[in-house]
């Protein structure tokens, strides 16, 4: 019996590690071998970033103070990363002389920002999840090309990332969970509940027809703290470790 | 379902799985019924809403752990606008403001709320039907509730209906409520999951609560609505609004959750009574009120209507990015219907139709089972014909009633090259160019231009 069971493990961690093969977290559109090489400057657009405490007593609360500070580290480090790849890296940002020279910049740019934003749940919905290499096609059209002829840059790099920081009340909560599970299960089981968490998406998009080209992000298993300037610099790191430097394909 | 029974019947289906996984011994199940009795008493006290003693807003003296609660609730109101306003989530039209600032102005002044806090409605970039009130007196009306409604009367009832939640400070007492429900769940979640942890269902149980715990908090309450029902009712019939007409909003979102599968629409305004319910328990009160509701009441469709189809035409183009085509078609068909010489309502239905068929899973998510069902029965190359024809007669359409309308020619381009007609796609995106050289796509249509040149190429290779 003892056989049996160590054998239905190993099948289990066979398949296991087949199926975890097949669920790399790069997604590429067809055509992006034939791009990448014509790709010279990238604009990193303002990122998204959500953060929120979860409290107690339920009245959670979204930290506007660190969600800046996390936008300004993350679009600081998408630089960097394509700057080491030598691409010519622009910033665009949307600020009040920007807008009093172009009074629907700010329009534009809420309403493509809830576009990308859209595609992002549809990835985390599975939908686009799914989709491999060969048939990865998920476009923001043509509202891109606004912002690619202000920034001059053959792709926009979008980014979106959400987070959760717990309140003290809450990790004690989850504390004297483990706690009691563990003795009342006489140590069989003994969960962790995380004090914090966080995913980041990035995107390349084409500056000319709004195509996803490359999109990446944070898998599940990792821990990331989005109100920690290190870690956000390891998940962006991680993200854009596999993208290749400009005439690398 | 109210909560409080949803909450019985979930747990007494935990207290099956708990002695059935669990032993026969009687001592056990002793000790099971009476957890299930200090998590029923707990959950009624938690979800106890006292609502006896409510303070409107126009009275002052607010007990003062309800003044902390009111402080803490405004302030994270004012950081939330702050937020909305840096993300450009507002749609900007004056004329649209000011007609809304118009409609709501007597309520305004019949509450005595102008006296307190300045009402005012602002429209959310948003496709989904929604509104909400926020402790500033700012009333957030989403694009998609305005480009649905009907008439004035309506609208009048929904502006009324938030007016209620602020006069009535109904966000303090939800925010009181959310935190000893929490602190409730949270408490028996302690007591509970490592108890079932003992026969390996501390899984099952973190699930049941989850489920409890949410149908319990989300919107103000069933006792909120209903009174911010009758309230509106009120109010409205004395502005001389037609209350039978306002009530029909409720058809409105009730047809909705028959053709849609999922939406904010059937959650609209939602909490624990249903539409259904809350459409009789109003229609009761104006058979109850005869007397008081005028025989027949202003519903000012046309003007209603008029003032706004500039939304309605926008939030086909928001349903549109958010992959809503049916909610997109429906707008646009009542744009049309309004208005049925605009060259651009046909233009946004003609792309409605060129982007559907790349996208039957969205399709499948947005509509009724029923719905998807057909659309599924079809042979999937001639439905695709099928639509991309639309799409072309639709753009033609719009070229007729206005040559000079440029987008038109793009899209056209697009449809040809879709079909593989690049000799046409290339006259219609030249044609477009021509006439909007400075156009701020003009990036993708050249690129639409250079992969028409290269296709000869590419098939001139072995």
């Amino acid at each position: 019996m003892k056989k049996f069971n160590r054998c239905g493990y190993f099948v289990w961690m066979g398949m296991l590690l087949v199926l975890v093969s097949g669920c790399g977290t790069i997604r590429k559109h067809p055509d992006f071998n034939t791009r990448a090489p014509e790709i010279r400057k990238v604009a990193v657009m303002p990122p998204q970033i959500v953060i929120e405490r979860v409290a107690f007593k339920g009245n959670n609360e979204l930290l506007y103070d660190e969600m800046q500070a996390a936008e300004k580290k993350v679009r600081a480090d998408l630089e960097n990363e394509f700057q080491k790849r030598q691409y010519a890296v622009n910033a665009f940002e949307i600020n009040e002389s920007l807008k009093a020279q172009d009074p629907e910049v700010g329009t534009e740019w809420g309403k493509l920002k809830e576009k990308y934003a859209h595609l992002v749940a549809d990835f985390c919905n599975q939908f686009a999840a799914k989709m491999k290499y060969k048939d990865f096609r998920l476009s923001l059209g043509s509202d891109v090309n606004s912002f690619a002829d202000r920034t001059g840059a053959d792709v926009l790099i979008f980014s979106t990332g959400s987070g959760f920081v717990n309140s003290g009340g809450e990790n004690t909560k989850n504390f004297t969970k483990s706690l009691l599970i563990g003795v009342l299960s006489g140590g069989r089981m003994i969960p962790i509940y995380n004090t914090h968490g966080g995913t980041i998406h990035v995107s390349v998009v084409d500056g000319d027809n709004g195509e996803i080209l490359w999109h990446n992000f944070t898998p599940a298993n990792k821990v990331y703290d989005l109100t920690d300037g290190d870690s956000i610099h390891k998940m962006i790191h991680s993200v854009l470790a596999k993208y290749p430097a400009k005439g690398a394909l | 379902m109210p909560p409080d029974s949803c909450s019985k019947i979930s747990l007494n289906s935990t207290a099956q799985n708990l002695t059935i996984s669990g032993t026969n011994n009687m001592t056990m199940r002793f000790r099971i019924s009476h957890f299930l009795s200090l998590a029923l008493i707990l959950i009624t006290a938690g979800c106890a809403t006292d609502r006896t003693d409510i303070k409107p807003l126009n009275e002052s003296n607010l007990p003062m752990n309800l003044q902390t609660e009111e402080d803490e609730v405004r302030h994270t109101v004012v950081q939330f606008q702050n937020y909305l306003e840096k993300q450009e989530a507002f749609y900007r039209d004056e004329a649209l403001e000011k007609y809304l600032d118009e409609v709501i102005a007597p309520f305004a002044q019949e509450s005595g709320l102008d006296q307190k806090i300045p009402l005012r409605v602002k429209v959310l970039r948003d496709p989904t039907v929604n509104a909400m009130a926020l402790m500033t007196g700012d009333i957030c009306v989403h694009s998609g509730l305005l480009a649905r409604l009907r008439s004035e009367s309506e609208l009048a009832f929904v502006l009324a209906h938030e007016i209620s939640h602020i006069y009535h400070r109904d966000s303090v007492y939800q925010m009181q409520n959310l935190k000893r429900k929490t602190v409730t769940f949270k408490t028996l979640d302690l007591l509970f999951t490592p108890a079932a942890a003992l026969f390996g269902g501390s899984g099952l149980s973190e699930m049941t609560l989850g489920l409890i715990y949410g149908s319990a908090v989300s919107g103000y309450g069933r006792q909120a609505e209903s009174s911010a029902d009758l309230f509106a009712l009120e109010k409205i019939v004395k502005a001389g609004y037609d209350p039978r007409d306002a009530v029909g909003f409720f058809d409105v979102l009730l047809a909705e959750k028959k053709r849609y599968r999922r939406g904010i629409e059937v959650f609209f305004l939602s909490s624990h009574p249903s539409n259904e319910r809350r459409k009789t328990a109003c229609l009761r009160w104006i058979q109850e009120n005869e007397k008081a509701v005028p025989s027949s009441g202003l519903t000012r469709q046309e003007k209603f209507l008029a003032r706004t189809y500039g939304v309605r035409l926008k939030n086909v183009r928001f349903n549109l990015d958010a992959a809503r085509y049916f909610h997109a078609l429906e707008n646009a068909d009542l744009a049309i219907k309004q208005n049925p010489k605009d060259a651009e309502a046909y233009f946004l239905k003609a792309e409605i139709y060129q982007n559907m068929p790349d996208k039957l899973e969205k399709i499948k998510e947005e509509i009724a089972s029923s719905r998807w069902q057909k659309i599924k029965s079809q042979e999937p190359k001639k439905l695709e014909a099928k639509w991309r024809l639309k799409s072309i007669s639709f753009y033609q359409k719009a070229v007729e009633l206005a040559p000079d309308f440029s987008p038109c020619y793009r899209g056209l381009g697009v449809s040809y090259f879709q079909q593989g007609d690049y000799g046409k796609a290339k006259e219609f995106f030249e044609k477009y160019l021509g006439l909007a050289p400075q156009a701020k796509d003009r990036r993708s249509v050249l690129r639409y231009l250079k992969d028409i040149e290269a296709i000869p190429a590419k098939g001139a290779q072995p």
